[in-house]
């Protein structure tokens, strides 16, 4: 893929803190890849977004009344930060699509470390944001429908089996310990509430 | 001395079992978030939050306290054995304290900067005992006006200092504002941006969103990453010799010198005092030649830097009400939910409660040179737990934290919808600090404001009459033309855009 912007591809001279240098000595076994740089629509789109976002609060803030006898109404403050966001995404904006290096993410160098002391695992390479995202929208949403325990040992052991690719023995048990036995420690223990099912059969399994 | 017998008064109810315990899961937790790079002291803080509502305050400060300056020391380890910051004020650690472990003198690093921490840490903390009443004194006389413009100073601090965009920090600090916004308005008691919904009358509470930007948010910008094996130093190659003592001891008091005041400005991040340790150390420092490849200075003198930085920065917490940094935004989140507002008037109202927590700061710092030298090889092995265990229990951690703070599957949406926020945000490379302290701040913003427009009956004036008011904000506007500037002049990358995580 060639760069979007010329000028960001000669970005590596930089001081980028959280890079390392590698010294000859130490072995170059495992490279991390680099984070792939944002998608130029994600560069374009979200300071669109925040500009429509900005005009909405301005506009709600008309209806809140600007100014009262005593002074600044409920509009006041939304109106004036509505305002400077507008104008910021606008700016970054235009710095974006000018190539601008401060607003360009800089893309980090790969880092590089030795192998005795790290190691990855061989099936956790592929986790798709989306998937985790999905799973964690779709545990939300049974929280209150089969209980904290089930919907967090199925969550978990999704997590361990399917995308961390761990042992079916140590998923399980890792699984019931996160679940039920969180659920546990933070109701009886740590006397925080958590949400149990509101299907009356499960609800007195005491789940 | 005044001081002195508030401070033992403090003491006696520190040292209590209970109190003691929970200092001890504070520094034990803050150490472990430390240590494991993707989650920091920020969302941590905020993911305990919810458990602590039902201890006591006194109780619960201590230890989210103790998380917070916890972290400062946990970070080096890994910075030291592995070359990787845990922290990103960590992250100038790395170069000498890496070196030295390549030569095998990681122990001897590993304990020199868990003592620069401590006498960092300590230095700060009597600082902060000694002055923070006086300074609260003062703190007392401040107005609305002058309160609205000490916010605005340091939030363009950090706008101007950390990320290298203005534009994207002014966004950042303006949809902290605008989360601030939601809910019931502080002054005529109007629902604003609520979309009807009567879970937002209360506002968005800010536990939800910092746990989805800080901690939702770090986890999918690296959902893969190694796990760490380092080899723990044996407990003989601790000691260290005389000429670390000596050389280690020169760069710890600079660090000091430097980590303190730096500390109590308000919006300077822990990774800027850390960072300028070390350029000082290469300026001035008597073996500056040796920086690089392992020298004691460039471990020692960050280090200690970032310790006095942490606890300094909790002066104007006590003294004015002001967050410095956003772990210490998310610290003041947490007074606040306990019912307590952090202030000078807190040394009035509650002398007890503030002098057990500057007293805990103490052991505290004293717990934490004892888990961080000695006990070293235990966080080797916490580090060995796989990537994709620890994923998914923070997960689990997540969830529960977002969930209990007000019982409500709602605030774990809205952890989602932050956590892409944060997502997007650490794409972007758009700083995320100004964004957390607008947050926590915005309702006391923006009550100054209105207050200070109500006081003058609506003329502006107020702002440019008051002698404190206005040189605060003519200070505030030249950081923020000098940060437009410098950016047109040079390429500012010297901080990555997280240097607040």
């Amino acid at each position: 893929m060639s760069p979007i912007w010329p000028r960001a591809a000669r970005k590596s001279d930089d001081v980028v803190i959280m890079s390392k240098t590698t010294t000859p000595a130490a072995r170059p076994a495992e490279s991390m890849e680099p984070p792939a740089g944002p998608p130029k629509i994600l560069l374009v789109a979200t300071p669109l977004a925040l500009a429509a976002l900005s005009a909405a609060v301005v506009f709600t803030s008309f209806g809140l009344g600007y100014w009262t006898t005593l002074g600044p109404g409920p509009g006041f403050f939304p109106f004036w930060i509505g305002l400077l966001m507008g104008i910021s995404s606008l700016v970054w904006l235009l710095q974006a699509l000018r190539g601008n290096p401060n607003v360009l993410p800089q893309p980090e160098e790969p880092v590089t470390l030795d192998t005795d002391t790290v190691s990855t695992a061989p099936t956790a390479k592929k986790r798709p944001i989306w998937t985790v995202l999905l799973s964690l929208v779709i545990l939300a949403g049974l929280l209150e429908l089969i209980g904290f325990q089930l919907s967090m040992f199925a969550f978990l052991l999704f997590q361990l089996k399917f995308q961390g690719g761990r042992k079916w023995l140590s998923s399980l048990i890792i699984a019931l310990v996160g679940s039920f036995g969180v659920f546990y420690l933070f109701t009886e223990v740590l006397q925080v509430t958590l949400p149990t099912s509101s299907i009356n059969v499960l609800e007195d399994l005491g789940l | 001395m005044d001081a002195l017998n508030n401070l033992m008064m403090g003491f006696a109810e520190a040292l209590t079992f209970q109190n003691l315990l929970f200092a001890l899961i504070g520094c034990l937790v803050g150490t472990m978030l430390g240590i494991l790079p993707g989650i920091g002291a920020t969302a941590g803080i905020a993911i305990l939050i919810p458990l602590t509502l039902n201890m006591e305050p006194v109780s619960a400060i201590i230890m989210l306290a103790a998380i917070f300056y916890g972290t400062a020391y946990g970070g080096t380890i890994t910075s030291v054995l592995l070359n990787i910051p845990g922290e990103s004020e960590s992250a100038i650690t790395c170069i000498d304290g890496y070196a030295m472990t390549k030569k095998g003198k990681a122990g001897v690093a590993l304990t020199m900067a868990g003592v620069g921490s401590f006498f960092g840490g300590i230095v700060a903390t009597i600082g902060l005992a000694l002055g923070a009443q006086a300074l609260a004194g003062v703190g007392l006389l401040i107005g609305p006006p002058e309160f609205f413009a000490l916010v605005i100073v340091g939030l363009s601090l950090l706008v101007g200092l950390v990320g290298r965009s203005i534009a994207a920090g002014l966004i950042s600090a303006s949809i902290g504002l605008l989360i601030a916004m939601v809910g019931i308005d502080p002054v005529a008691g109007l629902p604003r941006f609520t979309f009807g919904s009567a879970h937002l009358f209360d506002g968005l509470n800010f536990v939800p969103v910092i746990i989805g930007i800080f901690g939702l948010g770090e986890l999918l910008d690296n959902l893969v990453a190694p796990t760490l094996r380092p080899k723990a130093p044996r407990l003989r190659d601790l000691i260290p010799g005389r000429t670390d003592l000596r050389r280690g001891g020169v760069a710890m008091l600079r660090g000091t010198a430097l980590g303190v005041p730096i500390g109590l400005v308000p919006g300077i991040t822990n990774a800027i005092s850390s960072l300028l340790s070390y350029s000082v150390e290469k300026k001035v420092g008597r073996y500056r030649h040796e920086l690089g490849t392992g020298a004691i200075e460039g471990v020692v003198g960050p280090e200690t830097a970032n310790n006095a930085h942490s606890s300094a920065s909790l002066v104007p917490l006590f003294a004015l009400g002001i967050p410095a940094t956003p772990a210490i935004a998310v610290l003041m989140g947490a007074f606040l939910q306990n019912g307590l507002t952090p202030g000078p008037l807190l040394f009035t109202q509650e002398p007890l409660l503030v002098w057990t927590i500057i007293a805990s700061f103490f052991i505290g710092n004293i717990i934490l040179l004892i888990l961080n030298v000695p006990l070293v090889g235990l966080w080797t092995r916490v580090l060995a737990i796989p990537h994709e265990v620890l994923v998914a229990l923070i997960f689990a951690f997540l969830i529960i934290g977002s969930y209990s703070v007000s019982n409500s599957v709602i605030d774990v949406f809205i952890m989602i919808v932050f956590g892409i926020v944060g997502l997007i945000f650490r794409r972007l490379s758009i700083p995320l600090a100004p964004l957390v302290l607008a947050v926590v701040l915005g309702p006391f913003l923006e009550s100054a404001l209105r207050q200070s427009l109500q006081l003058s009956q609506g003329s502006f004036d107020i702002f440019f009459t008051r002698p404190i008011t206005l040189t605060l904000l003519t200070t505030a506007a030249l950081i923020f033309i000098g940060s437009i500037a410098a950016s047109g002049l040079k390429r500012k990358a010297l901080l990555p855009a997280d240097a607040e995580s």
